[in-house]
């Protein structure tokens, strides 16, 4: 008979982390779960590896992440890394670790797995040597990797200066900075400024990284169009427009950000009830501000359900551990709401920023819709704007329904990379607005799950 | 400063340096490989784009197991790694 866990949590990030630790303080069996061999998910990647204080950008940063790990590891929590969770449905998960596929049973499961960079296609985007600026981050902090140079940095996004000022002060080969943030964005963003100043930290950081950039004299191009990426087989040359002229630069990286989308998945898979985003143009998990979706028994917490940052992220997931705490009697109500209380105050300030963060770098919707013909939306199945477009013409607008005619989203990622601007690319052609197309419908296995694995189940004991 | 252990692994038959505890995929990347996989459908090269494992582009043949992700795979002592096809995988053309 399968052991009854009062919690399983996915993801290893801030969020999974603390409600993790938080439960597991107040004396429940919380079991977490993660793919990577180390804690920390993607922010706080590799945080425990020997080198990471030197690896990290930034050691507030490093410091930060290091502490909820330790905390995390001492709550008494089970920790079982390497493991790659496949199937959720309320009450039961199913996992793979190594050869093994693990079922796992809890009363509550919460889902804690993150954001991914927003997949954006131009022209060229899939030649070797073009990767996400959070690609770049990742082999920094893992293994000290600097990608090799002339090393060129586009897109839109806070990530974007915050990379090229850290590039530039290891000396880094930085060729330039391409921003392809549309013009017309700040004069949106104005009038959520003054309530951003609630969380000035972000914006001191903000306007320090484009002094660094400033002071080594690296080119930025502002409002850049028509991104292409050449080169036989690899990246060689970036082509760009700014302000009415065109450019030509040689490059070995490219290195693209267009914001941070929720990892929404797994979500999706468990059928829980999803929610656009205006101001993000993303689709969030709908949830309230303890975590609770649309089916019982499974919880949200952190940037999967709505992009918000590290900190906030790690309050989330205490506030949903407390909500699960009260609700499996670990915790009275009382008690509940007078530990969630300074956590909920600081939750606030951290979210205060965001509107005008969101504004500034709120996505074109021209951006996909200017997209050329032969630009490969899905790569997987290499399926290109000017196909989607065509079955478009033909009355087809679900992104569903594409993904029959043409196959968008049946490749190994499952529409990971090519959902939002497959959804974007058909709305444009549609003329709808790009709610109105629809979310792909993700099922089991979310990962590959060879057939001799899924033989040798274990139940958990 | 702390140094890392060393670990050897195999691409395409040649040694391969890596650090211990680090992904296959960015050992890759420290080794100068310009690209890990051939796309099945257009035979172009391709390499991995994210890093974290949602593009699947670093999909690799891992001592004989296909559909391996090389970025969220640790290197191992005596690993050897060979390119595969990614995106649409045809039927035998993963091994």
């Amino acid at each position: 008979m399968s052991q009854q866990w009062d919690a399983l949590v996915i993801g290893a990030g801030p969020a999974g982390m603390s409600a993790a630790a938080i439960m597991a303080e107040r004396g429940l069996q919380v079991t977490l779960v993660d793919e990577q061999e180390t804690p920390g998910g993607q922010i706080y990647r590799g945080v425990t590896r020997p080198q990471a204080a030197s690896r990290f950008a930034e050691i507030k940063d490093y410091n930060a992440g290091l502490a909820l790990t330790r905390r995390f590891l001492a709550s008494g929590a089970r920790y079982l890394p390497n493991t790659t969770v496949w199937f959720v449905e309320p009450g039961r998960v199913l996992a793979r670790q190594g050869d093994a596929t693990h079922e796992i049973l809890a009363a509550k499961i919460v889902i804690a797995v993150g954001a991914m960079e927003r997949p954006v296609p131009f022209k060229g985007w899939t030649l070797p040597g073009v990767m996400g600026v959070g690609a770049a981050h990742i082999l920094q902090k893992m293994s000290g990797i600097t990608p090799a140079g002339p090393l060129v940095l586009a897109g839109s996004g806070p990530l974007l200066p915050m990379a090229a000022a850290h590039y530039l002060k290891q000396g880094a080969p930085v060729a330039a900075i391409l921003d392809t943030t549309p013009l017309t964005n700040l004069l949106r963003a104005a009038p959520f400024f003054l309530p951003a100043l609630a969380d000035s930290s972000l914006l001191w950081r903000g306007a320090g990284y484009m002094l660094t950039i400033a002071h080594k004299h690296v080119p930025v191009y502002y409002g850049v169009t028509n991104l292409t990426a050449e080169g036989a087989d690899h990246v060689e040359r970036v082509r760009f427009v700014s302000k009415g002229k065109e450019h030509s630069l040689d490059a070995q990286t490219l290195l693209w950000h267009n914001g941070v989308i929720p990892r929404t998945h797994m979500a999706a898979s468990a059928d829980l009830k999803h929610c656009w985003d205006r101001a993000q143009q993303c689709w969030n998990t709908c949830s309230d501000r303890s975590g609770h979706t649309s089916r019982n028994g499974i919880l949200v917490a952190g940037d999967c359900a709505g992009v918000h940052g590290a900190e906030a992220s790690a309050l989330q997931g205490e506030l949903t551990g407390l909500a699960i705490a009260a609700e499996l009697d670990a915790l009275s109500r009382r008690d509940a709401k007078i530990l969630a209380w300074p956590l909920r105050q600081k939750l606030w300030a951290k979210l205060a920023a965001r509107p005008f963060v969101d504004a500034v770098f709120r996505p074109g919707a021209g951006a996909c819709a200017a997209l050329d013909d032969d630009v490969v939306v899905c790569r997987c199945e290499n399926v290109t704007a000017g196909e989607i477009r065509k079955v478009v013409a033909e009355g087809v607008v679900d992104v569903n329904e594409i993904k029959l005619r043409l196959r968008p989203g049946m490749g190994p990622c499952q529409g990971r990379m090519c959902g939002p601007a497959l959804a974007f690319v058909a709305a444009a052609a549609a003329g709808l607005p790009v709610q109105k197309v629809g979310m792909l419908r993700i099922r089991p296995p979310l990962r590959p799950v060879p057939l001799a694995t899924l033989c040798n189940m274990t139940k958990d004991n | 400063m702390t140094t890392q252990h060393s670990v050897k692994i195999f691409f395409e038959g040649a040694p391969v340096e890596a650090e211990e505890g680090e992904s296959v995929a960015a050992a890759l990347q420290r080794a100068g490989v310009q690209y890990t996989s051939h796309h099945g459908l257009t035979g172009e090269h391709r390499a991995p784009f994210c890093m974290m494992g949602v593009c699947f582009e670093c999909m690799v043949n891992i001592d004989g197991h296909p559909n391996q992700q090389a970025c969220l795979t640790t290197v191992r002592e005596g690993m050897r790694v060979r390119r595969q096809q990614t995106g649409k995988v045809f039927e035998g053309e993963g091994a």
